[in-house]
This record gives structure tokens, sequence and C-alpha cells, in this order.
């Protein structure tokens, strides 16, 4: 008991001095004229840990880039990096604290759907700008709750990513499709967005997909898809479309490898994807995969990015993931629109964002239109293939890399959305992009 | 089918939780971060080892580690608190699940890790028309051996016969010259075990991440609370029922959404009716 | 959970912090103000807003320890009352464009109708099974809230809740939900004091004495549960107006860790405790969780251990906790304490027992002499063991009436039977003409039958005199209000009754740390306080010396005399037997083996044979 007790002492006197020490650690450099934060509030851990991880370093690369380069307005920037364990309410007290307390110049959205749903308030309260890099339903930037004027998508939207799956399964001639999506709302907003826009690239074709009610796997996700997997084969699907990601993938492909390794080839599947998600299964990443995706560095080479690649990999021992390549892109365009701005203000800051074009490490230049502020950024489609020894994992081939302004959601669409004109019968819980009056005609 | 594997795995991992709380009358919060431990060192022993030895390595150093862990825990926390009101025992256990899940996230990283499965497990069946893997043909087989091993333990060994009195009444064993404090850490290391296996079955088949502890935890208590805290048979009955009903639910139109919901409503109806469970005994 | 008799000192400490803490949280917004102008770089207003999330977490532990440190319940789905209570405000603002601050109004509605449906299914379990049960409960609201897409919206939750213009700074902010957190603590304090907290504090110490005094436990845990999620659910709402949203992740199970991990850490025995808790957490997490995220969850979870494993009583406790470990130092210094030493029978005042006018009879229309109690036919079997058959016994008003029999004649289950702790499985219990046959436990002791068992029961960590007094509350009926001082009512006459009994100097003290002839002094109290007309005595002297044993017995023998008390009792003691009873009924294996006089009992030979010489002794 004694010695117990002196134990409390020492663990108090520890957890004392870690207050006390968590203070001030200004380490300003003197050819800076101070320093300024940059928020972000990511999943390093649960569910999204892995993408967390890897924005993380996109991030904390962008930001030595920037300070070797005399950085913001004469300051310093210091990244300000919190994990949120991919929960909703913690992504919202970071947001908070990253505003409030660190007054961070400017922020970068958080991994999922949700989380940026919660955090985005806090934000445009606060006037301060939010770069979305990651989250992407479309809802974010068009539903009328949500609206912020702070907040800019350099990602491609849900809308998207829906119409690049929906164009691409639309030319594979197939059938009949079984449908596997997260029960989130960037699951169903993508998944919305990948049916609609296939009837629409596919007009004549009639398609059979399973029952809508089961297109969906809902939360908590099971680590087992043994019935999913034997749903499948008794659907006998010519495609599997799938929209999920991080740990479901990986538990997804790891399973139906084992119960058929040439499941694949049998049930051909067109997901979307990450250099994350290869990462995670390697070599065992089934090769024949329909993938979509949002940056994948070797698909979008340029003298930049393989700059960018072999200097991330020096550093993190590890390539850089599609994350990881738009939350450097979206450093970089806050940093040269401050620049320019000359100032942190962000309503001035915007006004250099909105409507302006900025170079992309993925090779093109990318514009940020007004009204939902979206980027017209592209999407990467194609099929995994053998990487031959140069990757851990596989690339894709016949990529082709669809440019931005052919999938970016219509002016008119956008607008009928953030004006609500998308509701069944006024209830905002209906709003979707099919029940808007220009989709219909 | 694919009910039946997720059971498999389910039964495992619930039937130590259940074991413990029966002999040590301790709801251990911690179960599912010795089940992590298990997965993540099993991962690692076998990445290392490759594919012809790893998996059975792995099994044993998860086992080894896991079970060593639990001791600790026995000793540092529970033995403490076994006088105490339940909410001290939660928390206690609970204080140890922080731990755990923030020290395997700074010694393995917050990477996912996977492994495949040992060769002979590999390979995959057709049955009536769909294919399964021989993979969760070895977990369900794996489970049955676990839970007619469990059974002879209990039944057939000098050990079993002390846990059962345990179970009825420790105070009456204490008086009869048995070292209860030593026969309560073997029973937890037994549930660590336990906890370890299960760790250890699914390792080869999905990815093995820092937030595996709290996903099985709660499905767990479903289990060994319909089942009935104690009862081997209870929680093998609640696995395959918990397994079916979340299979079933996913795939099926009209359950899609509510699947968990079931589980749950089950679990209310069971604790209302007959709150010691399908197979438990009432307690006085 | 522990409830430590506070001195006079010691409440003007407690009130010296209470004022400390008001006054603390009036001046948050200028001590933030104060601080900002100091430091140009901080932000005052984030120190605002911890102040209010930890004020809004206050709340939501505070309503938490309504059942866990009032009623000992442990529930796993207070998050879920609190997700209600914030999605009420959410839901009815974007449906029906009701303003937050009417929503605000209509969430202890919500939470309490949730609460009381949920809370009937939940109790129907006990301890670790009612909280397994709210488990399930928890888990199912999360699930519809997650997936009921139509309704919750779903896992986007519910966004865009405006506030009113005047408080949308977070300084203004602050001074609402401080008030509504004010109103609601002082609501919560006056009921925890109050005579229906104090049948709580009862049912914590020992349901079963709890019941035996007249208190209907089921419905006071029910009481409880559904106030405690009313106010959870008030905490959610004001969590919905401080954040604008409501989401469903509030509603998972293991949320519930925050409100009681802040319990812990503030202590669960004091009032204020979970508030001191509160704001330790918040600034806690702040600091760790931004310097040393990636260690934070051990961090936590070893503080946890620490508080679990050392200090229990948690902060509040931390002066105790430091005052025992200097005596541990100083040995020699040690203040004086009171021992009991178990023997305040030595010190009973007779005279003065049967003057307390708390000890009197309750009416019952049963003269003197005519039966009081009656017994026909009664049966009980555990499994194959027959413990009680076909029982047929009277017992007459006014009289004292002894039960002997060897073990497992089956005298405490027939108690049992009477006094409902038991079901029969046959037979009847009349009382003053009364079909009272399978009553629950607090009916009968309401409808006049006192008990005092054979273990001791008493509520170990109530002071001696809260005993008494909540013994008297609670059979006089009082302790449905939820207002007045429970400590304050009965006083006088708890005293008096103390005092007669020998135990005036122990009434300050904890009754669980007084010797044991003592403790069984207090079991007796209570049982002759409750103004019973027929009192059950189980082995009422059970481990009293001789001296103190027949003081007891004579004690009681007057009592009884005088304030027209009936006695039915059960005693090895054949000494006590025949000195105090005026009928004895013999049980053996189950069944009545014979009834008469002492004398005629004494006589009897089947009596003597199953008491082999033991009698002789006595003759």
């Amino acid at each position: 008991m004694f010695r117990l007790t002196k134990l409390f002492a020492v663990a108090t006197a520890g957890a004392l001095l870690a207050v006390a020490c968590g203070g001030g650690n200004n380490t300003t450099t003197s050819s800076f004229k101070g320093t300024k934060k940059v928020g972000y509030s990511g999943a390093l851990s649960g569910q999204s840990q892995l993408y967390g991880h890897a924005i993380s370093q996109g991030l904390k690369l962008g930001i030595d880039d920037i300070n070797a380069k005399g950085g913001v307005n004469g300051y310093k920037l210091e990244p300000d990096i919190q994990d949120d364990t991919t929960d909703v309410a913690k992504a919202k007290d970071n947001t908070t604290q990253l505003i409030l307390q660190d007054n961070v110049a400017v922020l970068f959205g958080p991994v999922t759907s949700a989380q940026c749903a919660a955090t985005s308030p806090v934000a445009k309260q606060n006037k301060v700008i939010t770069i979305a890099a990651t989250c992407n339903s479309f809802q974010l930037t068009t539903e009328p709750d949500l609206l912020n004027p702070y907040w800019v998508s350099i990602v491609p939207n849900t809308y998207m990513e829906g119409n690049a799956a929906g164009n691409l399964v639309a030319k594979l001639g197939v059938k009949k499709i079984f449908i596997v999506s997260p029960k989130y709302l960037f699951g169903t907003s993508e998944t919305n967005a990948f049916v609609a826009s296939l009837k629409k690239a596919a007009p004549t074709a009639s398609f059979t997909f399973n029952d809508p009610a089961t297109w969906y796997v809902p939360f908590p996700t099971n680590p087992r898809w043994d019935a999913t997997l034997t749903a499948i084969q008794g659907f006998g699907p010519d495609l599997v479309y799938s929209n999920i990601f991080a740990a479901d993938q990986v538990n997804f492909v790891k399973q139906a490898l084992l119960v058929n390794p040439q499941w694949f080839q049998k049930y051909p599947m067109t997901t979307l994807s990450s250099i994350d998600d290869f990462n995670a299964l390697g070599a065992s990443y089934p090769l024949g995969m329909h993938a979509y995706m949002r940056a994948p560095f070797f698909a979008l080479s340029n003298s930049k990015m393989d700059d960018f690649v072999k200097r991330y990999h020096d550093k993190y021992n590890e390539y850089p993931s599609d994350w990881a390549v738009m939350d450097y892109d979206a450093i970089q365009v806050w940093a040269q629109a401050a620049n320019k701005a000359g100032t942190f203000d962000s309503d001035k800051v915007l006004k250099q964002i909105v409507g302006h074009s900025f170079a992309s490490l993925r090779g093109y230049s990318f514009t940020i239109r007004p009204g939902d502020q979206q980027a017209n950024v592209g999407e990467t489609v194609g099929t995994t293939a053998d990487s031959a020894g140069k990757y851990p994992f596989p690339i894709l081939k016949d990529y082709t890399n669809l440019k931005g302004d052919q999938l970016i959601m219509p002016v008119t669409l956008m607008t009928e959305l953030q004006q609500g004109k998308c509701e069944k019968n006024g209830d905002p819980k209906t709003t979707d992009f099919a029940n808007c009056p220009s989709w219909k005609t | 089918m694919g009910g039946l594997s997720n059971a498999a795995y389910l039964f495992i991992v619930a039937v130590g939780l259940s074991l413990v709380f029966g002999a040590l009358r301790v709801i251990n919060m911690a179960h599912g971060s010795l089940y992590m431990i298990a997965a993540f060192v099993t991962v690692v022993v076998a990445n290392r080892l490759g594919l012809a030895l790893g998996f059975w390595v792995g099994l044993l150093a998860a086992v080894i580690v896991t079970g060593a862990v639990g001791v600790l825990i026995e000793i540092v926390v529970l033995r403490r608190v076994y006088r105490e009101e339940h909410l001290i025992q939660l928390l206690g256990t609970y204080a140890v699940t922080l731990i755990v899940a923030g020290a395997v996230r700074i010694i393995f990283g917050s990477n996912y890790r996977t492994m495949s499965p040992p060769q002979l497990f590999s390979g995959s069946l057709s049955l009536a028309g769909y294919r399964y893997s021989v993979y969760s043909l070895f977990m369900i087989g794996a489970a049955i051996m676990i839970a007619v091993g469990v059974n002879l333990m209990l039944y057939r060994t000098a050990l079993g016969r002390n846990i059962r009195a345990a179970v009825s009444d420790s105070e009456l064993l204490s008086a009869s010259g048995v070292n209860v404090a030593r026969l309560f850490t073997t029973v937890f290391a037994i549930g660590a075990g336990l906890a370890a296996l299960g760790g250890v079955i699914v390792a080869p088949s999905q990815a093995v991440g820092t937030s595996m502890d709290s996903d099985v935890l709660v499905l767990a208590f479903a289990i060994s609370v319909i089942g009935g805290l104690g009862s081997i048979i209870g929680s093998a009955v609640g696995a395959v029922l918990v397994g079916e009903i979340y299979s079933f639910g996913l795939v099926n139109p009209y359950t899609n959404q509510f699947a968990l919901a079931f589980v749950f409503i089950i679990m209310t109806a069971v604790l209302t009716i007959r709150p010691w469970g399908l197979f438990g005994r009432a307690e006085q | 959970m522990i409830t430590r008799y506070l001195g006079p000192a010691d409440a003007r400490i407690r009130w010296g912090i209470a004022a400390f803490f008001i006054l603390f949280a009036a001046a948050v917004p200028p001590l933030a103000g104060l601080y900002g102008q100091l430091n140009p770089d901080i932000s005052s207003r984030f120190e605002i807003y911890l102040a209010t999330s930890a004020m809004i977490l206050a709340l939501w532990a505070i309503s938490y320890n309504l059942m866990l440190g009032y009623a000992g319940m442990v529930s796993f789905a207070h998050a879920a009352y609190f997700g209600i209570g914030a999605y009420t405000v959410g839901l009815l603002f974007q449906r029906y464009h009701l303003p937050v601050l009417e929503g605000l109004l209509l969430t202890p509605i919500a939470g309490a109708l949730v609460g009381l449906a949920t809370g009937l299914v939940a109790l129907r379990a006990v301890r670790l099974y009612f909280s397994l049960l709210t488990l399930a409960i928890s888990q199912l609201l999360f699930t519809i809230a997650f997936n009921w897409v139509a309704v919750t919206g779903g896992d986007n939750g519910v966004h865009g809740i405006t506030i009113p213009d005047q408080l949308s700074d977070y300084t203004p902010l602050y001074y609402f939900v401080a008030g509504v957190v004010g109103l609601c603590l002082i609501v919560m304090f006056v009921i925890t004091r109050s005579p229906f907290g104090a049948a709580l504090a009862a049912i914590r110490e020992n349901r079963e004495r709890a019941r035996s005094i007249g208190i209907n436990v089921k419905m006071y845990e029910l009481a409880v549960y559904t106030l405690a999620s009313t106010f959870a659910a008030i905490a959610g709402g004001l969590f919905a107006v401080f954040q604008q949203e409501a989401y469903p992740e509030m509603l998972y199970w293991t949320q519930n860790a925050q409100p009681v991990v802040v319990a812990l850490l503030g202590g669960t025995g004091s009032f204020l405790g979970p508030a001191i808790g509160a704001f330790i957490y918040t600034v806690l997490q702040n600091t760790l969780s931004k310097n040393y995220a990636n260690q934070f969850d051990i961090i936590l979870g070893a503080i946890v251990l620490v508080v679990v494993l050392i200090v229990p009583g948690g902060f509040a406790s931390l002066p105790q906790f430091l005052t025992n470990l200097r005596n541990r130092f100083r040995r020699e210094e040690e203040p004086a304490r009171i021992e009991s030493t178990g023997e305040a029978m030595r010190e009973a005042d007779l005279a003065r027992v049967v003057q307390v006018q708390a000890v009197q009879a309750a009416d019952t229309p049963v003269e003197r002499g005519e039966p009081l109690l009656v017994i026909q036919d009664l049966s009980k079997s555990f499994g194959g063991l027959r413990a009680v058959q076909n029982v047929d016994l009277t017992v007459h008003a006014g009289d004292r009436h002894a039960i002997i029999g060897p073990n497992g004649a089956g005298k405490s289950t027939l108690f049992n039977l009477i006094s409902g702790r038991l079901k029969p499985d046959s037979g009847k219990v009349l009382f003053g003409g009364r079909d009272i046959t399978g009553k629950p436990p607090h009916l009968i002791a309401k409808a006049g039958i006192g008990r005092a068992f054979q273990i001791t029961m008493i509520f170990p960590k109530l002071t001696v005199l809260q005993n008494l007094q909540y013994a008297m509350l609670a059979h006089r009926g009082y302790t449905t209000r939820p207002f007045g001082f429970a400590n304050r009512m009965f006083r006088a006459e708890a005293m008096e009754l103390i005092e007669a009994v020998g135990l005036g100097r122990y009434a300050a003290l904890p009754a669980g740390q007084l010797g044991h002839g003592d403790q069984r002094a207090i079991e007796l109290a209570i049982s002759l306080a409750l103004g019973s007309r027929l009192v059950l005595l189980d082995e009422p002297t059970a481990g009293m010396s001789q001296y103190e044993t027949q003081k007891a017995m004579e004690l009681v023998r007057q009592v009884a005399a005088e304030k027209g008390l009936t006695l039915l009792f059960c005693e090895h003691d054949m000494e006590v037997v025949f000195g105090t009873a005026r009928t004895v009924t013999v049980m053996y294996l189950g069944r009545v083996l014979t009834q008469g006089t002492p004398e005629e009992i004494r006589r009897n030979p089947e009596v003597r044979k199953i008491y082999l010489g033991e009698l002789e002794e006595i003759a």
C-alpha cells in the first residue's frame, strides 16, 4: 500500500509537470517575422487512421517546402495536428481548440464527411478557411444547412467520383451489378451519384441491381464479410461496385481472395481505391480491379510530382498516397493565395482563392469556381496490374486521367441544390440531386 | 454458413469473457484489448517467420504474451477490486483498455497489418454451388475444438472442478483449503488465453488495427449475456444466434438497416425475461 | 461512493467550496478576458468555450451521479439520454422550426418519457444485469439514431441549428449555460438532501433493509433513473444549443465513460464532486491531448487506475486521504477517536426507551388478545428441500411469541415468508385480518410488521443517527417527498431513541464502524422505531454477551408491554426464550411440532427428545 501511495505521488507530480510544461514553445527563427499555425484535426487512430497518417505527412512536407521559400507573408508555418480518433465529437473539439486556442490561420478538412459536416459550422462562425482534400460529399458544399463561405474543396466530390465511376461502368457493357457501400453520408452520396450517372450515361441499357435496401453496410461495420460474399455469389453479378474504404476494403478483399483466389476475375469489381489501400494489402491487392482513384502519383507523373514522390519517400520511407498528394496541394493553394493577398485575413485570402487557378502536383492547374467553391480536379480510372517490382503494390494499367471539367456538377444543378429546390415535398431529408428540376430534364 | 464463421471467432472471444465472469464475478472490459494484443503479436511474428511456420509460432507467442499480460492485469488490478462494487471493477478494467490501446499504438504503430493464413487452410471449396474459404471452416472447427476443450477442462480436471466450485461459492472453496487467489489468476489467464485464440484466428482474414478492441467487445458482451454469463454452451448458442442474425440481417433487404438492432433487442428480451441468460444459472 | 459523516467544521468547508465554485463560475469570462489581455497571442474565447463545455459535462456527470452515487446504479445508457436531449432540440428546430430555447424547455419531457419507458425495462434486472440491460438499450437507441435516416438524419446527424443572436457570442452563451446548469444543480441538490434522497441512500446501502423499512425499492430506482435521464436530456439540449448540432455518436455506449470517469475523478460521494471532476477532466484532456496526443489514453488510463485503486473517493475525498496519510507518518499525534466497544447495551436506559415517543405501535383494529397474525397451511420448498410444510400458526396481539427448533427447522424461512422476502408455494398469511400472502416486503413493512434480521442488516455507511432517521422517514411515508432536509427530520426522536439504547456517543459515526454488539443494538432500534404492531426478531441477541443479551431482552419485553407491541421471535438461547416468551412454538424439519406455554413446552417429551438434554439444564 505504501509503495503504491508513493507511485501515486510520482504519477501526480508527473501529470502536473506535464500540464505545466504544456504551455509555450514559441520557437521563432530570426529570419521570420513570427510563426503561424496551420491546423489539421485528423484520424491518426481509429477506422480511418491510414488516411490521417498520410495527410499529416503530406501537410508537413508541404509546410517544409513553403518555409524553405520564405514562408507566408514573412511568417514561418508550423503544423498543428491533432488526433481525432475518427470520432465526430473529437474532431469538433479539436477544431474549436485549433481555432480559438491556437489561432490557426487555416484548417484542413478531416477525413470523414460526418466530421467535416460537424466541424464546418465552427470554422464558419470564426471565419477560418477550411481546405477540404479528403472528405468529399457534395452535400458539404451544396446543402443549405451546411453552406459555409469559408469552405473550399480541392478533392473530387462524390458527384464527380460517382460520375467518373458511372461513366467507366457504362462502357463496360455490364448488366447485373451488385453494390456494396458503407452506410455513411459519403457512401450514400457517392452510390447515388454513381447509379444516377450510370443511368444517364447508358440511357438505353437496362441494369439489374441487388435490392437497394442491401446496398449499404450498417455501422458499426463487422470485420467479417462472409455474408456479403455469399450474397454476391448468389446474385451472380457481371460487376460489383463498391466504395468501401480503409479497413473495410482491406477485409473485403482479403476474405474474397480466401473464398476464391480468382474472385476478382469471376466477379470484376469497380471500386474506389487509393495508394493507402494498395499499401495495406501490398502484393496481395487483386489485379484486374477497375479502380477509380483521386490522385495516384504513378498515373500523374510529371517533374513536380516525381520530385515530390522522391522527397516524400526519402523522408517517410513510404510512397505518398492520394491524400498526401491532395493535402500537399491544399497547403500550397492557401499559401499562394495568402501570399498574394499579403495578409492572413480570411476574407481577403478567400478572394485570392475563389475563381483563381492553381498549379497542382497532379500535373495540371485546377480552378476553384464560385458557388460551391469546388476545384475542377480530375479522377484517375484504370485497371490494377502488377508493378513489376517497381513498387511494393500494384499500379494501374490502361488508365485515363479524367478531366475535372467533364465530371464537375453543372452550375444549374449546384444552384438548385443550394437553393433547396431538390427536396421531395419540402423535406430536407430527401435532398438528392436526382430530385432537382434540371436533372430530370 | 457465413454466419457460422462469424459466430466462430465471436464465440472464442465471448467464452473467455463468460468464463472469467462465471468464476470471478468480474466483467472484464479489457477482454477486447487482450484479443487485440494477440492479433498484433500473431501478425508481427508470422510476417517475420514467413508462411510455413509463422502462423503456428505466432499462435504460441500470442497466447504466451497475452496470457502474461492477463496475469499482470489480474495481479495488479483485479485482485484489489474483487470485493468492491462492480463500478470499481468496470472502471479498473476500463482503465486497462485505455492503457493497452495507447501502448499497442505506440509499440505497433497505427498502420493496419495483414498476414496470410497458413497454406494448409488457404484453399477454398464448393458447397451447394457456393464457394467457401477453407479458412472459414478452420475457424468453425477451431471454435468447436475450443468449446470441447474448455468443457473437458471444466468437467474432467481438478482445475475444472475448482473453477466450477468457485462459480457456485468461492468462500466455501476457500474454506476447503484451495488457494483461491491462485485459482483466480489461473482462470483469468485462461480467459486471456481464449481472447488470444480469438485474436490469433481472425488475424489472417482481416486487417489488424488499433480499433479491434472496442469493435469486438460489445458483441462479445451481447453473446455472453444472451447465452448466460458463465455458461459455455450458452456462449456457443449466443454466438451462433448473433452471427446468423448479423449475417442474415446484412444481406436481407428488410432487415439490413437494423441487423444490429435485432441483436440488442434479443439481448434486452433475454435480460428482461431471464436475466441469467438462456443457459445460465439463476443467482440468489 | 463514500458517504462520510460531515461534522459542523466539515460542513463549513463544504459550503465554502460551493461558494468558491459559484464565484469562480461567475468570474470565468472576466478572468479569461484578463488572461487574453496579458497574452495577446491567446484568445480568451477558448477558455470560455472550455468552461461552457465543462459546465455541460458537470451537469451530465452530476445527473449520472444521482443514480451512481446516491442509488448505486451503474448505467450504460446515460449517454443515450444526453443524445436524446440534443436530438430533441435539433429535430424540433430542423423539422418544425421551433426556436432552440423552446426546444430546450421540452428536453426534460423527452428525457423523462424515454427514461421512464426504458427504465421500466432496465429495472427488471438488478445490479450487474441492470448494467448490461442498459448497455443493450443504449445500443438499441444508438442503432435507431444512426440508421433511421428518415427521422434522425442518420450518421449525418442534425446540423445548422440556429441560436438567438443574443447568445451567438461565447460569453453570453456561457452565462446562459451556467444559469441553466446552476438551476438544475439547485433542483438536484434539494432532491438529494430530501427524504426521497434519503430513501435512495438507504437502497444503495442495503436493499434488503430498505425494503423492510417500507421502501418500494423498484419504484425509487425507477424514479431516480427517470430523474437522471431528465437532467441528462437537459444537458444534451444545452450541448445542442452550444454546439449547434446533434449526431448519433453521442448515444454510443462508450460515451458513458465520460460522465463516469468525471464522477469518479471528482468523487461520487459528494454532490459537487463530479463538477470538480468535470473541470479537472476538461483541463486535463485539453492540455494532455494537445501536447501528449499519442500518450493521452495511457495517461488517462493510469489516472483512472490510480483513482480506482488508491483514492476511490475521488478528488472530494482528497482532504480525508491526505489526513489519513499524515496520520500514518505521525502515529503519535493521531487524534482521539471514538472507539465503539460493541457494548452499548450496558448503558441502555430501559426506563427511557419506554418513554420514547417514536416507538409506538401502529393502530390496527385488533384488540389485545385477538389473533393478529394468522398463518394457514403455509408451505415453501427449495428444489427438493421442503423448508416449511403446512405450517399453521396464530400470533395474538400483545403476545410475546417465540419460535424454537434446531437448525434447519425452517424458522428463518418462515420469517422470510411472513415479511415478504420469500413467496410461499401455498398457504395464507393474514395480518390484522388482511391477506398479505406474497405481498412485497415494503408493503408488509408498511402494513405494520417490523423486522430485525439474524445477520446484521443496517446501512453501514450512514451514521447511526441517519439509520434511525431514515427508518422513521420511510416507515412514516415521508420518503416520497423530493424536498426538505432529510437529516433535519425526526432528528430529536431518533436521537432520543439512540441515547436511550446507549448509542448516544456514536450517533455521528458511520454505523458500519461500530462493534458487532452495537450494530445489533442499531438493528434492534430500527425494528422498534418502525412503529410496527408486530415485530419479527430473528435471533435478536446473536453475538451479544450474556449481560447484553439479558439487558436487550429486558428492553424488548418492557417496550412490548408498554407500547402494545406484539413480538414474534426465534432464538437459540433457551434462557432467553423461556425468560421472555409467553407462547412458544416448536418447529422441527419444516413443520410445527407443538405449541404451548413455556411450562408446557419444557415438559413436552417430544421436545425433550429433539433437544436431548439441553432443556434439562434450564429446568
